[in-house]
């Protein structure tokens, strides 16, 4: 059965690996500065091009990798990665859109062009943690953070995914947008096997039921966080 | 035992036409919908050219998606209420973006990544609020693929595929701006091919368990027989020159088929005009075929790049490629690469078989793959 075997997080409240850090503090305001010297312990030349929603999507990664003992990167592994935001890479769009209305365009910005869509973060986190698999975004407008879990177990069990991150990554509503749900900055990312490594001690079981509900260690869960408190005190319990 | 999945409506909406079979007409005919832009000024740009549809125009406040999807669903039967909807888009609201910045009226909600999915649900009365995918230009590959496998594996009955994408100078000016537009029409796997032209359309397929659509006596225009989906792992914009992630996908969507690569007839490519895309398909077409000339064909030459919608765009015509047994002609391909010789065309051809694949890839390194096989039509 699928397992969780990795999470990773930044938010306000804190950041963290599921094993080194078992309390999740989801905090409001803003987020801590995200620099590559944070979250990556080997030079990273890419990191400072990347737009903001890609460094908070691709060091979340990190983190879920490295709790999932999955982030030496030695060769290319069938690994995907599914990730559900409300508003993506919309400050970035904003941003760049600044750039076309002068001078009719001429000035638009390459740099900030590229992170125009949603999976270009999923595309820097495959070339920097040799990630093969899938990779997309989903969104819905009824999300409880869970699409892209579902997404995830779905592919397992219908498209023969054996490993892949789920998750959230989102900004939140840009300043002076006048639309949209009040999102809380951050992002958040699970490991998922479907056949986890007998020597690896998972988080629990987690499955999709016919009814399209998701079952954590047998018991039903409305929502990302839920998931990952369930996880985290299920780690507490351990006492690892 | 898996499910067989059937394609059993589809219908397009592109600069060349308000349904497929405009488009299909077209593209035999040799004919190209881009033409100089008008909807915006292209005096700071690389390229004055693009594939737009003629009277497509925004009511209101509101994305000019909004006026494109009933002229889509206006050719199709009725979807079933249950449904599950997936969409597929990469920037279809951003039009609304730039009058927000421009300070014109716009209904700034459709700039919301949900935004086309939540139109279709309304429109169609479906149950199911939708899931819209978003990989860049596989973004439409990867929706067919994810409802395809829901239906082989018993998760759902009935899937309806929708996607859409517009030439807005958002996606124009940026582009532009990466020196990606050809100054030119697109010239599809050419010699003197120097960069793509982007395209607007619509297209939606329904994809329904075999066993129901007889049930409920639906054509059957063609069977989805496999899928694959696969990152390059290698850079955000640029394709992987060794096209490993087109061909593990490719891969992964023959051995689902439980096909080899001699029973492709013909490959429906992304085939966008850029020298790294065209060289990295040909790359993997050589490795996969090996010496044999397998008929190649894109149609961007005729209706643009129509990003997220252009898998779904190919599909569709994949399927009347295979019903009318023709290959289609790559419009705009007139000296081939080295590689191409043989393979690709500006003519159209027999099509030599029953099985057609179809390959798209996008920024963020993601591939998509899919075969499809000859339905028994109504």
């Amino acid at each position: 059965m699928p397992s969780i075997t990795g999470i990773g997080w930044i938010y306000a409240g804190n950041s963290g690996e599921g094993r080194k850090n078992t309390l999740f503090k989801e905090g409001s305001g803003k987020l801590p500065a995200i620099s590559r010297k944070t979250f990556f312990r080997a030079p990273y030349p890419r990191f400072n091009r990347m737009d903001e929603f890609s460094r908070l999507g691709v060091s979340a990664i990190g983190l879920a990798l490295r709790d999932a003992g999955m982030d030496d990167r030695t060769a290319k592994r069938a690994v995907g990665v599914v990730v559900a935001t409300v508003y993506g890479c919309l400050h970035t769009d904003l941003d760049y859109f600044e750039t076309v209305i002068p001078e009719q365009g001429a000035f638009a910005s390459p740099a900030l062009f590229s992170y125009t869509l949603p999976n270009c973060f999923l595309g820097e986190a495959a070339a920097r943690f040799g990630l093969t698999g899938p990779g997309y975004v989903v969104s819905r407008s009824d999300d409880t953070g869970l699409s892209s879990v579902k997404a995830v177990l779905e592919d397992m069990d219908c498209m023969g995914l054996k490993t892949a991150l789920a998750g959230t990554c989102d900004l939140g509503r840009p300043p002076g947008f006048p639309v949209g749900p009040d999102i809380t900055p951050g992002a958040l990312f699970m490991v998922l096997e479907s056949q986890p490594r007998t020597e690896f001690d998972c988080y629990g079981t987690i499955q999709l039921n016919r009814a399209q509900e998701i079952l954590f260690n047998g018991s039903n869960v409305s929502d990302l966080r839920s998931l990952m408190e369930a996880c985290l005190k299920r780690m507490r319990n351990s006492g690892k | 035992m898996a499910s067989a999945v059937w394609i059993t409506d589809t219908n397009t909406v592109t600069a060349l036409g308000q349904n497929l079979e405009d488009l299909w007409q077209g593209l035999l005919s040799g004919h190209s919908a881009i033409v100089p832009v008008d909807r915006f000024s292209v005096a700071g740009y690389k390229s004055a050219y693009a594939a737009t549809i003629k009277d497509l125009s925004c009511e209101g406040a509101l994305s000019s998606f909004h006026s494109l999807l009933p002229r889509l669903f206006r050719g199709m039967e009725t979807v079933p209420a249950d449904a599950r909807l997936y969409t597929a888009t990469a920037k279809a609201g951003i039009d609304n973006l730039e009058r927000l910045r421009r300070s014109t009226s716009a209904n700034v909600s459709d700039v919301l990544i949900s935004a086309v999915a939540d139109r279709v649900t309304r429109q169609l009365g479906l149950r199911d609020t939708g899931t819209n995918i978003s990989a860049a230009c596989a973004s439409s590959a990867i929706a067919i693929a994810k409802g395809a496998a829901l239906i082989a594996a018993g998760r759902a009955e009935c899937v309806l595929v929708c996607s859409i994408d517009l030439v807005t100078e958002f996606v124009f000016s940026g582009f532009s701006a990466l020196g990606a537009l050809s100054a030119t029409p697109c010239m599809p796997f050419d010699r003197d091919r120097s960069g793509l032209t982007l395209g607007e359309g619509a297209v939606a397929l329904l994809l329904m368990k075999a066993e129901r659509a007889k049930k409920e006596g639906r054509p059957h225009l063609g069977t989805v027989l496999g899928w694959g989906v696969a990152s390059d792992g290698f850079h955000v914009t640029a394709p992987d020159p060794n096209a490993r992630g087109l061909l593990i996908a490719v891969k992964e969507a023959m051995t689902r088929a439980n096909l080899t690569p001699e029973n492709i007839s013909a490959v429906c490519a992304h085939g966008t005009g850029t020298i790294y895309n065209d060289h990295m398909e040909l790359t993997a077409f050589d490795q996969l075929f090996n010496d044999r000339k397998v008929p190649i064909y894109s149609i961007k030459g005729a209706i643009g790049h129509t990003v997220g919608a252009a898998g779904g765009i190919e599909v569709a015509v994949g399927l009347k490629s295979l019903s009318e047994g023709i290959v289609p002609p790559t419009v705009g391909f007139g000296k081939g690469d080295a590689r191409a010789a043989g393979r690709v065309s500006f003519k159209p051809a027999l099509l030599p078989g029953n099985h057609i694949l179809s390959t798209n890839s996008g920024f963020g390194g993601i591939n998509a793959a899919l075969v499809l096989t000859k339905g028994q039509g109504a």
